[in-house]
């Protein structure tokens, strides 16, 4: 757990674009792997389960944080940035990469995060998310470019 | 983007990764979309380069191994079966409960005697306290679940106390400790799997080296052995190796008396 931790969070804030969530996404996720340790079976890295792991209960989350739209924001929530936006149109005002993530969709930002931010090859990233390679390559593309767009602050090519 | 034009090489031009990035340079020099999806990677390739990797505070860290850990302990001394049936097909769950117990009574043991800071080694404070045998059995067993789920308490301060408890055990003379008890590690069949999860987590952390002499020479690739450590299931003695490389090793079992393979047949 000490060794991977930091990794699980990191992943985990990206994704759930707040620290209390993360770390309840965290713990959510190190619960779960020593519940189902004996659903691993070694046939791929333990690293890539346990980030499917946490993507998984990021995804939990995130779906019933959204069934939940009266609940009370956790403490120390920190909403998005409004002036985004705004920033999108002065060249002098670019958002950082956290930021500019928090504005992708989650599929796209998950993708992202885990193939060019965490370094992890096309396919360690399939089995991942358990989708195709193809699937991969394509959310990443996409991603890429709206991301630059975000982070260049240009407008979006057709 | 033409859809003829291989994005992923551009890709691995903005990386650095080709061997021969002649044909993503044309490419690029041929194509503005290409070229534009060059920069696109680049950018993207310098915020990352910029950001700061998130990171736990360490009151966090400790917050979140504590809520583990109680929730582990919670859920295994409650009511609820459902919870019970998760953690009854694991052996760390049903060891850990036991292992709290013995660290607590130490870490009272610390705070009566006066300790001072440091940091906890639950393999110390266990082998300081008289044993009976399914006591041993635990603390061989659950070494390295103990080394990750500390119980950690919640502000600094109960965390030093027992601290100071381990430190002062240690000063007292604990007897020669983990390393006796180390050397075989106890589990059942049905847990191998966990196990064998748990020694490949420890080889791609560079944590076990190669126990010599192992048994079974024989039938191991030396050669492209990582590392090889005994244990005890169901009261054989097992030898767990790992080959091929750190990042991705590939794991064996074999029993020791026959060297029959116990994983990934098993």
């Amino acid at each position: 757990m000490r060794r991977h931790e930091d990794r699980v969070f990191a992943v985990c804030l990206r994704i759930m674009r707040n620290r209390e969530s993360a770390l309840d996404a965290v713990q959510e996720t190190f619960l779960t792997v020593f519940r189902k340790a004996d659903q691993f079976r070694g046939d791929s890295q333990f690293s890539t389960w346990l980030y499917r792991v946490a993507v998984n209960t990021c995804y939990d989350l995130l779906r019933r944080m959204k069934r939940r739209p009266a609940d009370p924001l956790p403490e120390g929530y920190e909403p998005p940035d409004r002036r985004v936006d705004a920033a999108l149109s002065s060249v002098e005002l670019r958002p950082g990469l956290t930021t500019a993530l928090a504005s992708l969709s989650e599929e796209f930002r998950t993708t992202l995060v885990l193939a060019d931010v965490e370094g992890l090859p096309i396919g360690e990233v399939a089995e991942i998310l358990q989708v195709a390679q193809g699937t991969v390559k394509s959310r990443l593309h996409r991603a890429r470019k709206e991301l630059a767009r975000i982070l260049g602050n240009r407008e979006a090519w057709g | 983007m033409h859809e003829r034009h291989d994005l992923d090489l551009v890709a691995a031009f903005a990386r650095g990764t080709l061997e021969d990035p002649t044909p993503a340079r044309e490419l690029i020099e041929s194509c503005p979309d290409c070229a534009e999806y060059y920069e696109d990677n680049l950018l993207i390739l310098e915020a990352v380069r910029n950001d700061l990797t998130p990171r736990l505070t360490d009151l966090e860290r400790r917050r979140l191994r504590q809520s583990i850990w109680t929730e582990i302990d919670g859920s295994q001394t409650g009511p609820a079966a459902e919870r019970v049936t998760w953690r009854s097909g694991a052996w760390w769950y049903r060891m850990a409960g036991a292992v709290a117990v013995l660290a607590a009574v130490v870490a009272v043991g610390g705070v009566l005697l006066g300790g001072r800071g440091g940091d906890m080694a639950l393999e110390s404070t266990t082998a300081e306290l008289p044993r009976s045998e399914e006591e041993t059995a635990i603390a061989a067993a659950t070494t390295a679940a103990a080394d990750e789920f500390t119980p950690m308490a919640a502000d600094g301060g109960a965390s030093a106390t027992t601290a100071a408890a381990a430190d002062d055990t240690e000063q007292a003379g604990a007897p020669e400790e983990a390393t006796t008890d180390r050397a075989l590690r106890a589990f059942s069949a049905p847990d191998l799997p966990e196990v064998v999860a748990e020694f490949l987590d420890r080889v791609t952390g560079g944590e076990v080296g190669i126990e010599r002499p192992f048994a079974c020479e024989a039938e191991v690739d030396t050669e492209q052995l990582l590392a090889a450590e005994a244990a005890e299931m169901d009261g054989d003695r097992v030898w767990f190796f790992a080959f091929g490389n750190q990042e991705e090793p590939s794991v064996q079992v074999l029993r020791s008396e026959d060297c029959s393979v116990v994983y990934p047949n098993g």
